[in-house]
């Protein structure tokens, strides 16, 4: 199966309406993804509009530094995938590994940059369900927390899954089977990494700095 | 960049390498700077304005991956439409959890006057209807 004669399925008339379903097909998902992270976040919102005072000072118990800088290295693997969809375009194979690559990487670091911060949470007894102690702000902070734990763990799930098909992507790659004629699936999977990065982009300020 | 180049493919907003790579950079430095302003606007007494210049800021960097990072500007009409259905319908479904906990104290019957209350109990309204005999 060569990448040119594979590249159109059967029941697509062209290869161009072939593309135009699989891109419409993501961003279809996407929609649901916006419905399924809004819901998560106007929970946190509304409890937040209960209780101000509370979710504001549990919030500066978070590390600024360390969410602007996870902030920053997501930012930076959005652009290394554009880069890999502009590789994939041209046909550059060792230049989409490499994006392919730096894009996993700056992921591995975001996840590695999260970890780091769950665990000082966990050690400084915040985490509901499991060790979470009140200390001076009471027990409406394990509300705060709890929200914090649900959006940040449902985000990190949706990068986990991204650098999975990424991972696919490296082996067709590899293979030779990315290329100017079947470059959708790097084009679909930058659509949907760039969406992560988007609910990252209102997760930082809601929780990190407000 | 060309008008041109970007008909030849399949309204799929690709420009020429060179310059989608320079739009990408051009994107991704607006991004950091936008990141910086939302970071450095924390940090400054704004009072009541802080929520709604940190949402501003990250409504105005969503756009820009929107936009360009996944191409729905030079995209097809059907994406937009995707876009556009996703946005009313986040709205209407959060404007209508938020107007549920916005009033949940609006209609709750007014409190009886002092002299019932003190020979009522306090769970039962005044407004209950007699049981049935």
């Amino acid at each position: 199966m060569s990448s040119s004669a594979g590249a159109l399925a059967h029941h697509f008339a062209n290869i161009h309406q072939q593309r135009t379903a699989a891109r419409l097909g993501m961003w279809i998902f996407l929609l649901t993804e916006v419905m399924f992270f809004g819901g998560a976040i106007a929970t946190y919102c509304i409890y937040r509009t209960l209780h101000p005072y509370v979710f504001e000072a549990a919030g500066r118990e978070l590390s600024k530094p360390l969410g602007t800088l996870n902030t920053v290295v997501l930012i930076t693997s959005s652009l290394t995938m554009a880069l890999s969809v502009v590789a994939a375009h041209s046909g550059n194979r060792r230049r989409l590994l490499g994006w392919l690559a730096a894009t996993m990487g700056l992921g591995l670091v975001f996840l590695g940059v999260k970890a780091i911060e769950w665990y000082t949470e966990y050690a400084h007894h915040r985490v509901p369900g499991l060790n979470f102690t009140p200390d001076e702000l009471g027990p409406t902070a394990e509300l705060f927390f709890a929200c914090y734990f649900a959006l940040t763990s449902l985000h990190a799930l949706h990068m986990i899954i991204g650098l999975a098909v990424m991972g696919v992507l490296v082996r067709l790659a590899y293979q030779g089977r990315l290329g100017p004629e079947r470059f959708i699936p790097v084009e679909v999977t930058g659509l949907y990494w760039h969406f992560v990065d988007i609910v990252w982009i209102f997760l930082f300020p809601l929780l990190y700095l407000l | 960049m060309s008008a041109h180049a970007h008909q030849q493919h399949d309204a799929t907003g690709h420009h020429d390498e060179a310059g989608s790579v320079k739009l990408y950079v051009t994107i991704f430095v607006a991004l950091l700077v936008l990141t910086a302003a939302t970071v450095a606007a924390s940090n400054v007494p704004l009072g009541r304005w802080h929520i709604p210049v940190a949402i501003s800021i990250a409504v105005i960097k969503a756009l820009l991956v929107l936009l360009f990072f996944m191409h729905l500007l030079g995209g097809s009409r059907l994406q937009w439409l995707v876009v556009a259905a996703a946005g009313c319908f986040a709205t209407i479904f959060v404007s209508l959890i938020g107007a549920d906990y916005a009033s949940r104290d609006w209609y709750l019957p007014p409190p009886a006057p002092l002299e019932q209350q003190i020979w009522q109990p306090a769970e039962i309204p005044p407004s209950a209807p007699a049981d049935k005999p």
